[in-house]
């Protein structure tokens, strides 16, 4: 009897966990299916859910390809779509910019914050209130500051705006790297004769290093992510990031372009599959700011 | 201090080393906050519309003596309050479930775990076009629904599904983010703890209450905080899912200031709309991270 009762809680135990990966899995195997399908299938009424007539057509679409696309060589939808290329250029470029001075400036407001112990709870409190900031708070001051120094649709005026979320990202997070370093070793740096810049570069960094790469990759992540401000500040594809180019695809009819719109989706998922395995250590803390550490 | 007097003070870039770490960036952080948030609150008291003012011209109050009786930033700031509190809600109790079936020593359990964090880091755009096509009237879902004999939904042109659609989609893509937290509180518990209940002949009801939900509150706080801090400013999924419609019933407070301040042009009442929700975040933040003491757990105070 016990054993019976035993078998039935761990069979339930994994048809729970299969219905939660069913619910957390279907959605993006929509999105990768349907943007694999021919033009016919993806609307088919009723429901394509599985086909082994597949095709990257869609992906050959959203980067100008010119010759013929699923065996047509005139297709309609071609005209209006944008390649896709200048767009993920953009992201690329305002990501590192974004994420890189990010990580720069942030670095060393975290080793001044550790080595000098200035600020306390109020500086941390402050940093955290930044992440609180809205985007579109944000979004209005700064759009009419860069129209009126002529920045708008220019990759910097992105990036600086992506600064107010990593350079806060940054330090919070450094903070903790930093301060898992044993006090000893810095000490010890000190006392042999090391400036603190020395101390900084020569000790600090490396030590922290496999941090210093989780919060740049996640720090681009973030800024490869947000729409509302690029949004606002871009005009045309000069600097117009990936989630802008997005957000074209909702303004159309249905079914029209939705292959290739799966197409851009499934490459926005790209960074995050890229790095997703290496930054899964540092999510938790990356996530709340450094308050929860695994 | 007086340990470091014995370094050589050697440079000029040592002597003045303090500055010279903490200014730049918090130089940086300084002029994108301070110089903004006054440009912010100069907008609000004034009248500017984009399309056709070059400068905008004092009002004083008079933005916000209209948002008063402004019914769509009503309906906007109860639509936000309530799918946000609706949404996180749901999330921590489906974060919690997978936290508990995932906590026990599982074949194959790291590799579901990886797997069950990737809605959180699909951009937020992506996961809004995802569900217009899963939610379409001929999608997926309503294949489904239709195959077991119920009649099909119209999700995005009913005003309460709609507003389900939305909840669904933040459900969806946030789950996972109460998920990992709660994992990892549900391992940092010691086993003597559970050791020593199942030695009492504890019920598994009575070991989660007085063991593991103690436990877990410190993590769950955290949880909540960032979580209620970002289902308030949510805005992307909502402009690509239903982009505030069918008749508002979805507009959300960034998708209101958004619409009126770049869309309308009416700069100078979107910026004091922006204002209001600074400050009702700013509260409602406020309290939570003082109930909860979240500055405190920095170790290196």
């Amino acid at each position: 009897m016990k054993v019976k009762s035993k078998y039935v809680k761990h069979c339930l135990h994994y048809m729970l966990i299969c219905s939660a990966l069913v619910f957390y899995l279907f959605p993006i195997y929509w999105l990768i299916i349907t943007s694999l399908k021919f033009p016919g299938d993806v609307t088919a009424s009723p429901v394509v859910w599985f086909t082994t007539k597949l095709t990257l057509d869609n992906y050959r679409l959203l980067f100008g390809h010119t010759g013929a696309l699923w065996g047509a060589k005139q297709y309609v939808g071609r005209s209006f779509l944008p390649s896709i290329a200048p767009y993920i250029t953009n992201s690329i470029m305002i990501g590192v910019l974004s994420s890189g001075f990010g990580l720069l400036l942030g670095a060393l407001l975290a080793y001044g914050i550790v080595r000098f112990r200035i600020g306390g709870s109020r500086l941390y409190n402050w940093l955290l209130s930044l992440r609180m900031i809205p985007p579109v708070v944000v979004a209005i001051p700064m759009f009419t500051v860069f129209r009126t120094l002529g920045l708008i649709d220019t990759w910097w005026a992105v990036a600086s705006a992506h600064l107010l979320m990593s350079i806060p990202f940054s330090t919070l997070l450094l903070i903790g790297f930093f301060s898992d370093i044993p006090g000893d070793i810095m000490e010890a740096a000190l006392l042999d004769g090391c400036t603190n810049l020395g101390a900084f570069s020569r000790v600090v960094l490396p030590l922290a290093a496999p941090g210093l790469v989780a919060v740049f990759i996640i720090a681009f992540l973030t800024s490869w992510n947000e729409l509302l401000i690029a949004n606002v500040l871009t005009t045309t594809a000069k600097a117009q990031t990936f989630p802008v180019y997005t957000t074209s695809f909702a303004q159309v009819e249905r079914g029209t372009a939705w292959g290739p719109a799966a197409a851009g989706g499934v490459i926005g998922m790209v960074p995050m599959l890229i790095s997703s395995f290496y930054i899964q250590r540092y999510l938790v803390r990356g996530l709340t700011m450094g308050a929860v550490k695994e | 201090m007086s340990t470091y007097r014995v370094v050589p003070a050697g440079s000029v870039f040592d002597r003045f080393a303090k500055h010279i770490f903490i200014l730049p960036g918090l130089g940086v952080l300084v002029a994108l906050v301070i110089y903004p948030t006054y440009y912010l609150i100069r907008l609000a008291l004034s009248n500017f519309d984009l399309t056709f003012m070059t400068k905008p011209v004092f009002i004083g109050l008079g933005n916000f003596i209209q948002i008063l009786s402004d019914t769509y930033f009503w309906g906007a700031l109860g639509n936000t309050l309530v799918m946000a509190s609706i949404a996180v809600a749901l999330e921590f109790v489906f974060g919690l479930g997978m936290a508990l079936l995932l906590n026990e020593d599982l074949r194959g359990g790291r590799i579901i775990k990886s797997l069950l964090i990737v809605p959180m880091m699909i951009p937020p755009v992506v996961v809004g076009l995802n569900f217009k096509l899963i939610f379409d009237q001929f999608g997926p879902l309503n294949d489904l629904l239709q195959r077991l004999g119920v009649s099909c939904v119209d999700w995005l042109g009913n005003p309460l599904m709609a507003k389900v659609s939305v909840i669904l989609a933040d459900v969806w893509q946030w789950s996972s983010f109460m998920f990992i937290i709660f994992l990892a509180g549900l391992q940092a518990i010691p086993q003597y703890l559970y050791d020593s209940a199942k030695v009492d002949g504890a019920s598994g009801w009575r070991t989660f209450r007085f063991i593991t939900w103690p436990m877990l509150v410190p993590s769950a706080t955290v949880a909540l905080t960032f979580r209620v801090m970002d289902a308030l400013k949510i805005f992307d999924v909502v402009y690509m899912v239903t982009s505030g419609g069918p008749s508002f019933s979805t507009e959300v407070l960034s998708l209101y200031i958004y619409r009126t301040g770049f869309r309308f042009g009416t700069l100078g009442y979107a910026s004091a709309v922006a204002v209001i929700m600074l400050i009702l975040l700013t509260a409602i933040i406020e309290v939570i991270i003082k109930e909860t003491r979240l500055g405190k757990r920095l170790e290196w105070e």
